[in-house]
Formats: structure tokens, C-alpha cells, sequence
């Protein structure tokens, strides 16, 4: 029972569903912060963005927005699950658990809260004057992407960090440069040259970001060359994961008081 | 005699503590332990601090790999009860009653079938239901305990688990701890107090710095530990 599938996804509901509202009850807004505090990001890039620089790009806002939100999700998730299985040393220590329980406690409630986040985003278009197209009942589909991507990332981390912790400064500056270079503040269609362009979308978030403002924004339903970038970075990341975590399952709780 | 609920033979494990990149030391915390534990009965394991009492419950438990020897366990169903089972401060009473029962291995509806008994136990009453925050260190310890004495699995590895609470609590506790014991519920106890081993446990354990040194009679064994103390 206590090592079953079962078990450990009940224990993740449980912990998930308990978390989200301990976090909610330490705020005087409570739940309301998962929807204001994309709504004070928009505005502050829309000041910068939309009125002193005046964008640059049509609809820029727009454009900004359904690339820095996904990635504010993955970086987010990134960096959470990361140290997860180090910070959970007690636990660790004290119970028979398997270690992959803490990374996807920390990805399941980022990825929870992104609904509210993307319902705000989807508000935000339509008031901006994107037109709903049909493209947008592949969004689920995206996000599913998206959620995969992030879990295989986020418990590789997780699994390496326990080993050698130096790492999470190189995790930290793969991140930055995954960020400039995944055309969140501007358009890889028109700066990339084409030479480089099959190069540049190797870079999952860069594909990923592509799949949602083509889906989002210019009414195209996914392209199957971002999708395929993205779901063979997500294997590879699994594979790692779950050989990493096996290996170390009971290694785990020593590894880490030592 | 029962079944063999726990056979540990040459459990031997070392603590490699990091110090630099490229440099560690060794520290042994289990050398060659060997001992059984029958259905049914209470093992008391006495020693001085870091003699490996703890080590060895938690390779007991299944949360620590051994580096070599071998364990055999006769079911799945073996925990170790801690005085604080992981509770988050946010939370009330009942929401880390769920979680740490779940912790221990169970399933959330065998937790909150109990519920009602752990609340009862504890005597927390309205306090049960308001963030653990606000609970002393002894409403922790009624909690915890309540926890692990209402939802025993087959086999209770318990570490210093009866010093809980104020002293109507604590006779409570140790009534309840009794009455477990003496039934067919299999326990592996470590604790501190010499008298507490005499009166609960069938037979006793004696380590120190990882070995085994005698094994037998709580009395007996209680006379070997007050020696090893002078």
C-alpha cells in the first residue's frame, strides 16, 4: 500500500491541496494573490513596454505577455523543485518516502496556481482586441506540453542537486540564458536569422513559447517541429530523472545528512 | 516461540561526512548487528547517545540502505513514530493529523476514519482544529502521539516516544502503550529510561558505538548499561 502508485499520487493531493492553502492563509488577500500578482507584472510591463518605449512590435503587450507568463511558469517551477529533495532532509529522514514526492509537490501547486494565471491571460487578450480563434482549443494541449516539460526538468534537478549542490549555480545561470534566449521580449521569427533558426528552436522553452503565440495570438494551430522539440527534450530529461531517482531512492536520506 | 517478524544479520553501515570536494571521514554507526525480533513481543534497544539507536531504527524502517548484511521483514507495514510527525505550523490539527497518518503509510480514508479517535486521545478538543502554530510543545507531543498509538501498523519502531505531554497525558500515553504492547502488536522501543525497558519490553538490546554487546532480560540488560555508564 504505502509504496504503491496509488498512495504516493493521494499523499501528492493531499500535501498539494494543503500547501496552496497554508500559502493562501499567510497572506491578508489570501487567493487573491494568484491572480494579482500577474496583473501587477502586466502592468508594470505595460508601462515600460506598451507606453514609455512604445513597443516596437504590433500588439506588443500581447506578444510580451504569452511568452513572459509560461516562462514565469517554467522558471518558477524550476527553481522550486530544485532544492526539494535537499531542503527535505526531515522527512526524508524520518519517513519511507520516494523522493520523487517532493519535486512534484512543488510543480503541482505552480502548476496550479497557472490556471488562474492563464485565465487572466486569456481575459487580457480579449480585451486587448486578440480575437478567440479556433486555435485556441489546442491550449490545453500546450499547457499539457508545457507541464511535462517542466515535471522532467524540474525532477532531474531535483534528483542531481543532493549529489553535488554547486550545481544549482550553473542551474541558475541556464536559466538566465534561457531566457534571453527564448524570444520572450522579442520576435525569433524576425531577429533569427535563417541559418540559425532549426538551431535556436532546439531550445525547448523557445519552441514552446512559439507553440503558444502561434496558438494564442496568430490563430495557427501547433507545429508539429516545436512540438517534437519540446517532447524529445521532455524524454530526455525523464529518462535522466527516473534513472537518477531509482538509483538514489534509499541513497537519498544518507546522501543528504552526510 | 512466535514467527520471526525482524531477523537482522551483520547489519554494518558507515556515515561518509563530507568535508570537501575531494575529502571525507568515516563515521561507523552500525558495526555487524545482528539480533531478532519475534511476533508479538517488545524489543527495547539502550545505549548511550550516538551509540546507533536511531541509525538503526531508521534502517529498520526501510529510510536507510545499509551498507552491507541482511534484513528481513515479515510485512510492509513497519513505521517509525517520531514525537513530530512533519507538521506545517500554517495548518490546523486535523489537516497534519491527515498528512502525518498518511506519512506513516496509510491511506487517507483509513486516517480519516480515526480521526475522531486521535482528536479524542489527544484531549486537544477545540484545539484540534486551529493551526498548530498556537499548540505548546507538549499539544504537539499529544498530537504526535495520538497519531502513531491510534494508527499502529504491524510492526512500531518508537524512539523516545513516552516522554510526552504533561504528567496526566503522560500515564495516559503509557497506559495506552500498555495495553498495545500486551496485545500481539510487535515494537521495537528505544529509550533512555532503564525503567521504562524493565517494565514494557520482553527482551532487551544493548549497543554501543555500533556493536551489539548483549542481548537478553530488560533486568539483565539494564544492569550491563548501568556498568558501561560508570
Amino acid at each position: 500500500m504505502r509504496d504503491s502508485a496509488s498512495h504516493l499520487i493521494s499523499l501528492l493531493g493531499v500535501k498539494i491541496a494543503m500547501n496552496l492553502r497554508a500559502e493562501a492563509t499567510k497572506n491578508q488577500l489570501g487567493y487573491a494573490w494568484w491572480l494579482l500578482e500577474p496583473i501587477l507584472e502586466t502592468a508594470v510591463f505595460y508601462l515600460v513596454f506598451g507606453i514609455f518605449l512604445s513597443g516596437g512590435t504590433e500588439n506588443f503587450i500581447a506578444f510580451l505577455l504569452t511568452g513572459l507568463i509560461p516562462w514565469t511558469w517554467f522558471s518558477r517551477s524550476v527553481s522550486n523543485s530544485m532544492m526539494s529533495l535537499k531542503n527535505a532532509s526531515w522527512l526524508l529522514n524520518n519517513f519511507r518516502l520516494n523522493p520523487v514526492f517532493f519535486p512534484l509537490v512543488e510543480l503541482g501547486q505552480d502548476a496550479f496556481k497557472q490556471l488562474a494565471t492563464f485565465g487572466f491571460l486569456l481575459s487580457f487578450l480579449f480585451l486587448y482586441g486578440v480575437e478567440p480563434a479556433d486555435s485556441w482549443i489546442w491550449l490545453p494541449g500546450v499547457m499539457l506540453l508545457q507541464m511535462l516539460l517542466v515535471a522532467s526538468i524540474g525532477c532531474c534537478v531535483a534528483a542531481f542537486i543532493p549529489l553535488l549542490e554547486d550545481l544549482k549555480y550553473l542551474i541558475a545561470t541556464t536559466l538566465l540564458a534561457t531566457m534571453f534566449a527564448s524570444g520572450i521580449f522579442y520576435d525569433p521569427q524576425v531577429l533569427v536569422t535563417a541559418q540559425w533558426t532549426d538551431i535556436y528552436y532546439l531550445n525547448p522553452v523557445a519552441s514552446l513559447l512559439q507553440l503558444y503565440r502561434d496558438v494564442l495570438m496568430y490563430g495557427k494551430n501547433p507545429e508539429i517541429v516545436y512540438v517534437r522539440n519540446v517532447m524529445v527534450w521532455t524524454l530526455v530529461f525523464s529518462l535522466l530523472a527516473t534513472v537518477i531517482l531509482n538509483y538514489f531512492t534509499k541513497r537519498y536520506a544518507r546522501l543528504i545528512v552526510e | 516461540m512466535n514467527e520471526i517478524a525482524i531477523s537482522a544479520r551483520d547489519l554494518s553501515l558507515t556515515y561518509r561526512v563530507r568535508k570537501s570536494l575531494f575529502r571525507s571521514a568515516n563515521v561507523r554507526a552500525l558495526n555487524k548487528v545482528s539480533f531478532d525480533v519475534y511476533a508479538g513481543e517488545t524489543l527495547g534497544i539502550i545505549g548511550r547517545n550516538g551509540s546507533g539507536k536511531s541509525t538503526l531504527l531508521r534502517v529498520l524502517a526501510g529510510i536507510y540502505q545499509c551498507d552491507s548484511g541482511e534484513l528481513t521483514i515479515s510485512t510492509n507495514s513497519i513505521s517509525l513514530m517520531t514525537l513530530s510527525l512533519g507538521f506545517d505550523p500554517v495548518l490546523t490539527g486535523r489537516a497534519n493529523a491527515v498528512f502525518g497518518g498518511m506519512l506513516l503509510g496509510f491511506s487517507h480514508q483509513q486516517v480519516l476514519s480515526v480521526l475522531g479517535s486521535i482528536k479524542d486521545f489527544s484531549g486537544l478538543k477545540d484545539a484540534f482544529e486551529v493551526p498548530v502554530k498556537t499548540y505548546s510543545s507538549g499539544m504537539l507531543s499529544r498530537l504526535a502521539f495520538s497519531l502513531a498509538i491510534i494508527l499502529s501498523p504491524d510492526i512500531m519502531l518508537l524512539d523516545e516516544v513516552l516522554s510526552v505531554g504533561d504528567q496526566e497525558f503522560k500515564e495516559k500515553a503509557y497506559d495506552k502503550m500498555l495495553e498495545k504492547i500486551s496485545s500481539t502488536q510487535t515494537t521495537v522501543f528505544v529509550s533512555h529510561s532503564l525503567e521504562e525497558v524493565e517494565k514494557i519490553c520482553d527482551r532487551a538490546l544493548l549497543i554501543d558505538d555500533g556493536v551489539v554487546l548483549a542481548s537478553g532480560k530488560p533486568t539483565e540488560i539494564s544492569k550491563e548499561y548501568r556498568k558501561l555508564l560508570l
